[in-house]
Order: structure tokens, then C-alpha cells, then sequence
């Protein structure tokens, strides 16, 4: 068990790896009634071909999220088992990962006793899978009247061409209506096995307790005798389709620019992952967040009411996507363009950037839940949870920043719109 | 935790003395009673004083002054229950002791200066700023329109034909919205102190002779209400049913029933209990009948809403299960007034109510909303909730049940006509 301090603050994080591969974090924070608890297994929406013992297998879309519901099937059925102690119980999917959480503050040994043996086990039939269809499905048809998630989705889609991020996580209704359970069971048997496996606990708990019931109730799980390979193709940088418009029941247009970037382009710079983040944020946030000059001229000419912006990535690449409410969107579209060859940044604003990043890690640890997703996250990203993260970005260096402006990032363009049904 | 309350001329004062976080919250809380022509202009003004300001004159300029004050929120909620209409403004800021010395105090500073020096020029509001305001609020209010669950919702509302004020959006209308200009806006803010009731709230590891004296050298409201305004209504209605139709995928249902018939107390506590045990959990009678074992609905659950007077059922439904989902909520309704359920149920749902009791003294927000519904909208305090709710029995449960019965259904139908598609 290894122990740092998180930052300059009093809370500690605690870790492990057990004999199985398994990874534990657990963090004490002190003066809480809440802990909260996620066992997260790295198999989510993007996994579509894998080798098992060298077989190919294409796995369904949407079924690691089939999966997610599916385990929720048990003689001792987990909603009734932590409701006895008033305790929240859920799973998400998303693309990496499915995570099994718990929030509470009654009874944590037992809850967490609970939450370790569930995930051991998939006990279902056939008649089973067939009654999950039927909610899965009403749950993409509820995802379909969502603007936002539909524009979503399709940037993903039109701007990755065999990346299986491109899928998403609930999947298509035809792979919804075939999902078998033998499929499940074959994804249950090679990816819920604990060296694919992340604990993490937060909040109101002894991490001395912890790591003795995780031990005592998963050292028996074995290590996957399988050979299990994410298989991956080489996505090209171009995106799969440039331009589309979608009809729907919206009152406003909302539009989608995103642009894809290979990884190999920052390869110079000699960062780590983290602060290669950290630079791609400040930079969009400086020259296009609430506090750039362009942002307020746009407002000003009314090229938008509202809109954000997204940084994910992929295995190999990274997108920063745009995304806007307007009635203007072909004005704001050309203007976005133009302004992209020449990001207005300064060293002033990358000074209050810092500031803002400090600020959030701060926030962080009064609220339990939010550092279990943040070690979460971390872990996903970068393969460990970064404790030190306050130092490395008071040390960030504002001419990298500039060198990573000075890179071509938006080469390879994808658009989609959602437009109002013709009336 | 410490609390102590300062009466001052025009407002009160609420300081909680905690070390528990890392960030210090000021809340600053205007109440008065609920008028239909305030509904746009009330938005459009909280809006307008946040947005930008005599010494932040642009929004650009607002959000790098927050930046420089280690990323200090601020941000406003506006909000109805029952007859009351609450205007929050609120405040986070990262405590001097993990930023820079002197920022609570600058931070504090900021949000009074905001609140009292507004963009105005010659009587008016500044006309960019107001421009945009208009805009994002005008469209905030037609995408409700794209939310089935809101337009459910407000139509159901309609058929139980409750004051226009229940059922038309916090926003206001697009028409209500086209009145405002940037003078009748001015006038409205040089009497928006004046006609509210004020409080303030600070928590946080603070000095509290600071920041009284802070608060007090920076804001000199002049109110004229010192009473909160009276919150709760409740309704009668025949039995009515009603259907439309709509563009959206999946249909949404809605069943309610009055509370008017229970007590106080069983609004406050046994009706909690009640709804957690046929609607609000996973485990609820509503979510293992109508959901799981019969897939008849995606999502299902309930809600009570003690200051309106009424109880609710939402689904999201395909239109082929209506009558279907319809029979079986009902039968669901009915086991309750049977006592078909368990004793072990009800101390589940007991343990429910008490965690979330218990996980409110973890977060500044919870506490202040706790804090703030136990002084004017009736609740009673922790302490008091955990003891009343753990004395709930089943039998208290089968009396408030039998008091309720489904008077209004409102079904909102999907698309017949439209191919689904991925």
C-alpha cells in the first residue's frame, strides 16, 4: 500500500495492485458522512474487433452497455440490497469503460462486500435478455428526441472512419434487437476479470479496511487465462463524412464543427499526456472560451446564443469539436474557419488559465464523488492517478503553448447540423 | 458548524462558521410572492446584472475578473415553489488559504458591486448586453418546447386548470418577453430590492465580523417586504383524461392527484415514504411492475410536491402500452390502499429519507437549502426529520394512501406517421 499527498492539501491517496493485476485508489476525506465506491472494468462502447486466444471476434454494437444492465440481474437484486441502508446504486457505459458505483453513508463494509462479488458473476437466460431488449430499445428511441445527443453522435460517426468510437455506446437497433447471451457471456468471461479492473473509493472511509476487504474478497478472482487483444486498424486523419444536415423537432439550429488531429503531431513538444491536455484546453479556452476578444465581437453580431466545446481522444487521435446553438450557422461556420489560422493567445490569460485549473483541484476534494471521476479519469488517460497536479501546472510554460499554436490542428473538418423540419 | 443570524435595517444575515470546505459560499436570496407579469423581466434582469456591470462592462471583462479571483463562480437561480418566487444570486470562491490571501474578501466585493452597480447608462440598460440577454432567454424558452417532458408536463398542468401562474414556464412566455425594454428593465431593478424579502448567506471557514462589516460597508438595500411570502396551494378536480398528439419519438405520460386531503404532516413525511415505495426507486412498486417485469415503459417513477398539493406518476411510453401502462399504475395505486407491501419495505424507504438527511451536512449548497427551507417554506429541522421519519409505520402508510386517487391523465403521443431512424 503506497500512500501520496494529493497537491499541497491535507487528504492522502492510497494505492495498490494486487497479485491479479487489480488497481486500487482510495482517498480519506475527513468530516464526511458520504463515501462512494466504483469498480470500473476498461470494456465499454469502443470495442468492436478483439482477438480472444488469437480467434477474431466483430462484437455488436451497444453491448457493453447490454452487459451493464444485464449484471444487474441477481437472485439478490443490487437496488434492494442497497436500498436497506439508503444507498445509491447504479452503472454507466461509456466509451472506455463500464462502471459499477455505490454512494452512501451507512454500512460501507458490507456495501462494499457486495460490490466485489457482484461483478464476479453473469447469471442470465434467454428469456431474460429478451425482456432487456425491450427496455434497451425504448431507451434509444428516448435518446432519439435528444437534439444534443443525436448531434452528438453523429460527430463522432462522421468524423471517424474505422475507430469503433465512432459507435455509439447504447448501439444501433438492429445489434439492440440480435444481442444473444452467449455474446454477453463471452464479453463477461474476457473482460470482467480483475487485471482489467479499477477499484476506486472515495470519502467517509479507512483505507486499511478497505484494502483488507478488497484483498480478502478478490485476490481469489484469477488473472484472464485468455489472450484478449483490442484489435485495431489504422484510422486514417481524414474524417468519414464532411458535411451532413439531419431534420428534426427543433425549434433553434444547433451545429457541430470538429476537427481530427492526429496524436504523432505533438510528438516534438516532449509533454507528458496531462500537460499536452492541459496546453489543448487553455489554448481553445484562451483564444475562443468567455474571456477572448472573438467570443464577445461573435456575441455582439449575434452568431450565436449559446455554445461549447469538447476535447476527446482516441487511441490515436484528438478532437476538439464546436458546438453551437444559432440562427447564423453559415456565418458563424465561415467565421470559425477563418479565425482557427490564427488563435488570438496571450501570456496573461495563460497566467488566469493556470489559476482556473488550481482552482478546480481544489474543488475537487470537497466532494468525494468528484475525485473518485477524477482518479477515474486519470487512470483511463494516462494509466495512474496524477496527485501533483498543482505544481505541474504552475510550471506549464507559455512558450509550448505558443509552439502548439503555431501546428496545423484543423486540417480535417467535419460539420453536421440540425436544422428545423420544413413546416 | 455555528450558526448565527444578524437582523440588520433591510436584510438578514446568515453566517455559518464551518472548516469542513475548501470554498466559502455566499448565497443572496430575493423572495416575494409570484405575479405572472414578473416572470420574463424577472429572468431578464438577473440575467443582465450578471452578464456585465458599470465596472465590468462586457461579459469578456466579467469573466476575466472572475479568472483573476481563482475562477470565482457566480451564478443565479430562479425558482417557484408553490406561490413564492425565489431569485438566487450565488457566489464560490476557492478559500484564501489554497489561493491567495484576500480573495474571499475581493470575491465578496465583486458580487455587490455587481448587484448594485448595473450596466446602465441614461436610465437604460446597456443595449448590447441587453440585446443578447434577450436573445439567449427567447431561445431558452422555445427549446422547452423541445423537451417532451416539459411539454407534458405543462399541458397536464393546463387540464388541472390551476392559476395560469402554475403553468406557465419560470421564463415567462416569448410574448411577456417582447414587453420588456431596457427602461420599463430599469425601473423594474430600481424597485427589485424594494419589493423582495433579502436574505444573505455565508459559509465557510469566515470571520464573521469581517464579513458583516464587509457586506454592510458594500450593501444598503432598502426592502420594504420583511415577511416571506405564503408558498403553498393546492387544487380539486373531477376525474379528467386527455391525449395529443406530437412530434416527439416516444410518448410521455403523466397521471396525478391531489394531496389537498392530507396533513401536514403526512405531506412532510408519510407521503415521502409513500412515494419512494411506489414510484421514486428502483425497487419502487411503479419501476418492478411497469418497467421491469412488464417492459412496458422505459422510465417510470413518481414525485410529491407538498407546495403545489400534488402527486405525480411520469412514463415514457411506446403509445402501443398506454392503456396497458395506464391499467397497471392503477393497480399499483390501489395494492397501496390494500397494504400490499411490506413492513421491510417501509423501513428501506425510511433508510432512503435518512441517508439523504444525513449527506446534507456534506455539501455548503445542501446545507444552505436545508437551512433555507426550514426558515420560510415549512420543513422542520434535521434533527427533527430523522426522529419523525423513523417513527412511520405501514398502517400510517395504507391511511395516507386511501387518500390518494388519479383525478388527471395526460398522454402525449409519439409520432405515428415518421420512420424511425438511427
Amino acid at each position: 500500500m503506497k500512500k501520496y499527498q494529493i497537491n499541497n492539501f491535507k487528504e492522502n491517496v492510497y494505492y495498490e495492485k494486487l497479485k491479479n493485476g487489480l488497481k486500487i485508489y482510495v482517498v480519506e476525506v475527513k468530516n464526511k458522512h458520504n463515501f462512494s465506491a466504483m469498480l470500473s472494468v476498461k470494456f465499454g462502447g469502443c470495442f468492436e474487433k478483439v482477438k480472444i486466444n488469437n480467434k477474431e471476434y466483430k462484437l455488436k454494437t451497444g453491448i457493453a452497455h447490454f452487459l451493464e444492465h444485464k449484471m444487474f440481474e441477481r437472485k439478490d437484486d443490487p437496488f434492494k440490497f442497497y436500498q436497506k441502508f439508503g444507498t445509491d446504486v447504479n452503472a454507466s457505459t461509456s466509451n472506455d469503460y463500464t462502471g459499477y458505483y455505490f454512494i452512501g453513508n451507512k454500512s460501507f463494509e458490507k456495501s462494499l462486500k457486495y460490490l466485489l462479488n457482484w461483478i464476479e458473476t453473469l447469471d442470465i437466460n434467454d428469456k431474460q435478455v429478451e425482456k432487456e431488449r425491450g427496455i434497451i430499445l425504448e431507451e434509444a428511441s428516448m435518446y432519439k428526441d435528444n437534439p444534443d445527443r443525436v448531434l452528438y453522435n453523429k460527430v463522432k460517426e462522421n468524423t471517424f472512419k474505422v475507430d469503433p468510437y465512432k459507435n455509439k455506446v447504447i448501439g444501433t437497433d438492429e445489434d439492440i434487437k440480435t444481442i444473444s447471451k452467449d455474446d454477453l457471456e463471452l464479453c463477461f468471461n474476457n473482460f470482467y476479470t480483475p487485471d482489467n479492473m479499477t477499484l476506486i473509493v472515495t470519502g467517509n472511509v479507512k483505507p486499511k479496511k478497505v484494502f483488507e476487504i478488497a484483498k480478502e474478497n478478490l485476490s481469489k478472482l484469477k488473472k484472464n487465462k485468455n489472450k484478449v487483444e483490442k484489435v485495431t486498424e489504422k484510422e486514417p486523419d481524414e474524417v468519414a463524412k464532411e458535411y451532413e444536415e439531419i431534420r428534426m423537432n427543433v425549434e433553434t439550429p444547433k451545429v457541430a464543427v470538429s476537427y481530427k488531429i492526429n496524436k504523432n503531431k505533438f510528438k516534438d513538444l516532449n509533454i507528458s499526456s496531462f500537460e499536452l491536455d492541459v496546453y489543448l484546453h487553455s489554448l481553445i479556452n484562451i483564444s475562443l472560451g468567455s474571456t477572448s476578444k472573438i467570443r464577445e465581437k461573435w456575441l455582439k453580431k449575434g452568431l450565436f446564443t449559446s455554445s461549447f466545446y469538447r476535447i476527446s481522444e482516441t487511441e490515436s487521435h484528438y478532437t476538439i469539436e464546436f458546438y453551437a446553438t444559432t440562427n447564423k450557422e453559415k456565418e458563424l461556420i465561415k467565421n470559425l474557419e477563418a479565425y482557427l489560422k490564427d488563435l488570438q493567445i496571450d501570456e496573461d490569460s495563460f497566467e488566469r488559465e493556470k489559476k482556473l485549473w488550481i482552482a478546480g483541484e481544489v474543488k475537487l476534494v470537497d466532494s468525494p464523488l468528484n475525485i473518485l471521476y477524477s482518479i477515474l479519469d486519470d487512470v483511463l488517460d494516462y494509466g495512474d492517478y496524477i496527485t501533483d497536479k498543482i505544481s505541474k501546472i504552475k510550471s506549464l510554460d507559455f512558450q509550448i503553448l505558443e509552439k502548439l499554436k503555431a501546428k496545423n490542428l484543423f486540417e480535417n473538418e467535419a460539420i453536421v447540423k440540425i436544422l428545423p423540419n420544413k413546416k | 458548524m455555528e450558526l448565527k443570524r444578524i437582523n440588520k435595517n433591510y436584510y438578514t444575515l446568515h453566517l455559518i462558521n464551518t472548516t469542513k470546505f475548501k470554498t466559502v459560499l455566499v448565497k443572496v436570496v430575493f423572495s416575494s410572492k409570484i405575479k405572472e407579469e414578473e416572470l420574463a423581466i424577472r429572468n431578464m434582469l438577473i440575467n443582465n446584472l450578471l452578464f456585465s456591470s458599470k465596472n465590468y462592462k462586457t461579459a469578456r471583462e466579467m469573466a476575466i475578473k472572475k479568472e483573476e479571483l481563482f475562477s470565482a463562480e457566480l451564478y443565479s437561480r430562479n425558482y417557484r415553489r408553490g406561490k413564492a418566487i425565489i431569485t438566487e444570486v450565488n457566489l464560490v470562491t476557492v478559500h484564501d488559504k489554497f489561493s491567495e490571501k484576500g480573495i474571499i474578501n475581493e470575491s465578496i466585493k465583486f458580487l455587490f458591486d455587481v448587484l448594485t452597480n448595473p450596466n446602465v447608462e441614461n436610465n437604460m440598460f446597456d443595449k448590447s448586453a441587453f440585446k443578447i440577454n434577450y436573445e439567449n432567454l427567447k431561445t431558452a424558452i422555445i427549446s422547452e418546447k423541445e423537451d417532451p417532458n416539459f411539454v407534458c408536463y405543462s399541458k397536464f398542468k393546463e387540464l388541472i386548470g390551476k392559476d395560469k401562474i402554475f403553468t406557465t414556464s419560470i421564463m415567462g412566455t416569448e410574448e411577456m418577453l417582447n414587453k420588456i425594454t431596457r427602461d420599463n428593465l430599469y425601473t423594474y431593478y430600481k424597485n427589485f430590492f424594494k419589493n423582495n424579502k433579502i436574505d444573505i448567506f455565508v459559509i465557510g471557514d469566515i470571520n464573521n465580523q469581517q464579513i458583516e462589516n464587509q457586506i454592510s460597508s458594500c450593501f444598503n438595500p432598502k426592502s420594504n417586504i420583511s415577511n416571506f411570502p405564503e408558498a403553498s396551494s393546492s387544487y380539486e378536480k373531477e376525474f379528467n383524461e386527455k391525449s395529443e398528439e406530437s412530434k416527439f419519438n416516444q410518448s410521455k405520460l403523466i397521471m396525478g392527484a391531489s394531496i389537498k386531503k392530507l396533513t401536514n404532516h403526512e405531506k412532510l413525511y408519510e407521503g415521502i415514504i409513500y412515494n419512494i415505495i411506489l414510484g421514486n426507486s428502483p425497487n419502487s412498486k411503479l419501476f418492478q411492475n411497469v418497467r421491469e417485469k412488464n417492459s412496458f415503459a422505459y422510465s417510470i417513477s413518481s414525485s410529491i410536491n407538498r407546495l403545489d398539493g400534488m402527486f405525480v406518476i411520469h412514463a415514457g411510453i411506446s403509445l402501443k402500452n398506454y392503456e396497458k401502462t395506464k391499467e397497471e399504475i392503477l393497480k399499483q395505486i390501489e395494492n397501496m390502499k390494500k397494504g400490499k407491501f411490506t413492513k421491510k419495505e417501509v423501513k428501506d424507504a425510511k433508510e432512503v429519507v435518512l441517508s439523504v438527511i444525513k449527506e446534507v451536512e456534506d455539501f455548503p449548497r445542501a446545507i444552505l437549502d436545508h437551512y433555507f427551507n426550514h426558515l420560510y417554506l415549512g420543513n422542520e429541522t434535521l434533527k427533527v426529520q430523522k426522529e419523525e421519519i423513523k417513527k412511520v409505520t405501514k398502517e400510517d402508510i395504507i391511511k395516507l394512501a386511501k387518500k390518494i386517487n388519479i383525478d388527471t391523465i395526460f398522454l402525449l403521443k409519439e409520432d405515428g406517421n415518421e420512420e424511425i431512424s438511427n
